[in-house]
């Protein structure tokens, strides 16, 4: 059977305690789209992250995504937060996952942070 | 302006309709389309819309198809064809997604139609201007 994810986007999860909250990060590598939105959706699903007081998506090392790995995207950052998991994305500056977002018209619905100091500290209320 | 004499052999792929001919179709359009002069990545992105759309909509329930796609230039643009043997543009309210996939492709397309041939299915058609930096003589 053929693999369902052909090493097209890799993910990876760590988790730190800041400020006493755990905070999980799930950062992605590679390319992010339909083949593998099932792939990211399960990665950055409620229960894929786990428990956590809040999660940092970060899509820095992701090249190329379509719109149908910005539905999933929207769609996991949305079901994070209802989860209790508010949730911050990460984006390269003038990435193409930037490019896409603001085409969509949903840059700034989003806010993305531009690295994981920025998110964690949005998620702590700090930024 | 290209000589068009000097155009590469137009780009014809036969894929199945499922999600990976979107990684395959886009990425070789994408490599046409860098060696033609176009932009590669606005290419890229517009064929896994249009692909997707086809792999999403075009065969409702279990069934799939074929989308075929060919590449060509004209003196100024490359020309793409995405064609798909499904059942036409209809709404489907099962395909989920945000529903950017045409929007995508008007702005990354210098124009695009749809049409359904009377033999069925659906083809899209998309015009990417060659950078014209590119393509003039030293």
């Amino acid at each position: 059977m053929p693999d369902p994810n052909p090493a097209q986007l890799r993910s990876e999860t760590e988790r730190e305690s800041v400020d006493g909250a755990v905070i999980a990060t799930v950062a992605f590598d590679g390319d992010l789209d339909l083949p593998v939105v099932d792939a990211f959706r399960a990665a950055a699903s409620p229960e894929g992250v786990g428990d956590a007081d809040g999660v940092i998506l970060d899509l820095t090392g992701v090249r190329f995504i379509d719109s149908s790995g910005i539905h999933a995207l929207v769609t996991a950052w949305k079901a994070l937060g209802a989860s209790g998991r508010p949730a911050k994305i990460v984006i390269g500056s003038e990435s193409n996952v930037e490019r896409v977002l603001e085409m969509t018209g949903l840059l700034e619905e989003i806010g993305p942070a531009r690295d994981r100091a920025a998110a964690a500290d949005a998620i702590a209320g700090r930024g | 302006m290209m000589d068009v004499a000097d155009a590469p052999t137009p780009l014809e792929l036969r894929l199945t309709a499922v999600p990976p001919s979107v990684t395959e179709a886009r990425e070789a359009v994408a490599r046409y389309a860098a060696d033609a002069g176009a932009d590669p990545a606005d290419v890229e992105l517009a064929i896994a819309e249009a692909v997707a759309n086809a792999v999403l909509h075009a065969f409702p329930g279990e069934e799939t198809g074929t989308v075929t796609l060919r590449a060509t230039l004209t003196a100024d643009a490359l020309v793409v064809q995405v064609t798909d043997n499904g059942t036409g543009m209809r709404p489907n309210p099962e395909g989920g997604g945000l529903g950017l996939g045409l929007a995508l492709i008007g702005r990354l397309t210098a124009s695009f139609s749809v049409t359904e041939p009377v033999n069925g299915g659906t083809t899209l058609r998309m015009s990417f201007p060659l950078d014209a930096t590119e393509t003039t003589d030293a």
